[in-house]
């Protein structure tokens, strides 16, 4: 079995200490980073702390939390700062050649979904006594961006005192016998100057590299499917597949079916749905899209106009929507937090019968993993009462950085949908 | 199955002054979606105030539409109101004569199931237009519209108010829209 641990980097101080420690460029294929760190600081006092922060990121981002004892007793506190985590160092008053010693463990550091979760045990010394310092750390550093890069640096001192030494390493998810076995059953489904890949995962893989024939154009990803941009529209392409981990690489995948990108047709309809109930559900939404739009038109069954409302991934974990709204004829505005996006409103039954609504909600960039969702939407109806709207939502599905591909519309107080309501999504090439 | 969807039915840039430009051939789609880049021959280098664009239906000038809209404009900030019994639908202040030469208004008008028998017609239109040397007589919107009426939509009509024209240069591009 090859070790899952894998040294990526080691800095030792040199004589005049220095004032801090970086790794930068830290690869992106393992799941998980180590940093072990021996370290003593020029801080004048028997302690110290490892000041992390990630990405060269100081923008108060962080929490931390700590469990402490120092053999007399134990106590437990928020971190003093919101701009790093830290770990357990010594100062300069510390016992002679006496280092801290601390392994910070950073789970899913190249995830770009969720904020990192960073934890630390360590042990400093109390000087001139037998008991010790010690810290078991549990931090957050809430951005979702792939940790690239890490600096160290002293809480208190100005130093890292020479003969300091820490060391990077690389964790993969279980203990790996070689490199991955090819991806299979790949398949294309090409789009405006790009091709969306789909395939059969391999296990024990880092990432995938899907690559074009003709023109050996890559993208990765380190899941399927993997969107290949930089196409040329009317020429046909066939892409393989390849799995790797820090073992190696594996063969190519067979060949997908050839696929010829196109610019025609940018505007497609994907589905319509005519509810006669509360909820429409559009599952399976293609990924190869770059936008979206979805057309709500008709009224509800029960009494008054109704908001529409839209649930992205409905059935995620994750449910958050800040929508502003404004609506006519008298002018106000709203700010929600809710757990569905607030639109506006189509017609109710208590308007005048016969008449609809009509809201259009735009989704850009809806596949983009990282990235908050965000929504322009705008409608409503007009049968020159009062209750009737003019509306316009922004809305940030503000939670959710991965891709989405399944969505709710409803309307709110779960009213139905009526007679002739149609619900159409669209996808802009 | 995806459905190509998104097809022009016809676009026009006027060549002179037109007092209204009109689409009798609207196709079979589902909705339409029309784009207009529109100035008008009204000339008021006083107020500046804009000119503002209608929209009629099967050629029914009767008082059968109702709007409204909430609009932010440079001079009066945030605004609303809806009118009922009218003779057109306002779609937005289109730029007129007095604004700097080739200045156009945005209108984007979307019309849902236009060949629906059983509702009335519904539409709704993003407008705007903007001028950077601080004139306050610009702004967006958001207009809803109601043709009181259950027929098919056959034929669209789009004037300035007043009867004003549109300018040389304005344009009209109709789009045809299916749902899968």
């Amino acid at each position: 079995m090859a070790n899952p641990y894998k040294a990526l980097s080691t800095v030792t101080v040199g004589s005049g200490g220095t004032a801090s420690i970086s790794f930068t460029n830290i690869p992106q294929n393992y799941t998980d980073l180590v940093i072990r760190v021996s370290s003593r600081t020029n801080h004048t006092n028997t302690f110290d702390y490892i000041k992390l922060t990630c990405n060269s990121d100081a923008s108060g981002i962080y929490n931390s939390k700590v469990l402490y004892g120092n053999g007399g007793g134990t106590a437990a506190g928020t971190a003093a700062s919101t701009d790093w985590t830290f770990g357990a160092s010594v100062g300069n008053t510390a016992t002679a050649d006496v280092f801290g010693n601390a392994e910070i463990y950073i789970t899913n550091y190249s995830a770009i979904d969720n904020p990192k979760v960073i934890t630390q045990t360590g042990v400093g010394e109390l000087n001139g006594s037998t008991i010790s310092f010690q810290f078991a750390t549990g931090g957050n550093y809430r951005n979702i961006a792939p940790i690239t890069s890490i600096t160290l640096t002293p809480a208190f001192g100005s130093l890292w005192l020479q003969h300091t030494t820490a060391t990077l390493y690389g964790v993969f998810k279980s203990e790996i016998a070689g490199a991955p076995s090819a991806p299979t059953s790949p398949s294309a489904q090409a789009s405006a100057k790009s091709a969306l890949i789909s395939f059969t995962e391999s296990s024990n893989t880092a990432f995938y590299t899907v690559t074009s024939n003709p023109g050996s154009i890559t993208a990765t990803g380190t899941n399927s499917p993997i969107l290949v941009t930089g196409l040329t529209d009317g020429t046909a392409y066939t892409f393989t597949v390849t799995a790797t981990n820090p073992i190696g690489t594996s063969s190519e995948s067979t060949a997908t079916s050839s696929v010829t990108p196109s610019s025609t047709n940018v505007y497609e309809s994907i589905a319509t749905a005519t509810p006669s109930n509360a909820t429409v559900t559009f599952s399976n939404i293609p990924l190869y899209y770059t936008h979206l739009r979805v057309v709500i038109y008709g009224r509800n069954t029960n009494g008054n106009a109704r908001e529409a409302r839209i649930k992205l991934n409905y059935n995620s974990s994750v449910q958050d929507g800040y929508s502003t709204t404004l609506s006519a004829n008298n002018v106000s505005t709203a700010i929600n937090h809710n757990t569905t996006a607030a639109l506006p409103t189509i017609t109710g039954n208590s308007n005048t019968a016969n008449q609809a609504g009509i809201v259009i909600v735009d989704i850009p960039n809806y596949s983009i993993r990282g990235q908050a969702k965000s929504m322009l939407a705008y409608g409503g109806f007009s049968d020159g009462s009062n209750g009737a709207f003019a509306g316009m939502a922004a809305v940030t599905y503000n939670t959710y950085r991965g891709l989405f591909t399944e969505m709710q519309v409803e309307l709110t107080g779960g009213d139905f949908y009526g007679s002739g309501s149609r619900i159409t999504l669209y996808g802009m090439k | 199955m995806p459905t190509a969807t998104y097809d022009n039915i016809a676009s026009t840039t006027l060549g002179s002054n037109t007092a209204s430009v009109t689409f009798s051939s609207l196709g079979s789609f589902t909705d339409l979606q029309l784009v207009i880049r529109a100035r008008c021959t009204l000339t008021d280098a006083v107020n500046f105030y804009p000119n503002d664009v209608l929209l009629r239906f099967n050629g029914d000038s009767g008082n059968n539409y109702s709007y409204q809209y909430y609009s932010a404009v440079g001079w009066a900030g945030l605004v609303a109101n809806r009118l009922d019994n009218q003779s057109a639908i306002t779609i937005g202040g289109g730029a007129q004569n007095s604004y700097a030469a080739q200045e156009f208004s945005y209108h984007d008008i979307y019309i849902p199931s236009y060949r629906n028998t059983s509702y009335q017609k519904v539409n709704v239109t993003k407008v705007g237009h903007a001028y950077h040397t601080g004139d306050a007589r610009r702004g967006v919107g958001i207009w809803v519209g109601n043709w009181k009426n259950t027929a098919a939509i056959t034929s669209i009509t789009v004037l300035p108010s007043n009867g004003y024209s549109f300018t040389t240069n304005s344009t009209f591009c109709l789009y045809g829209i299916t749902a899968a």
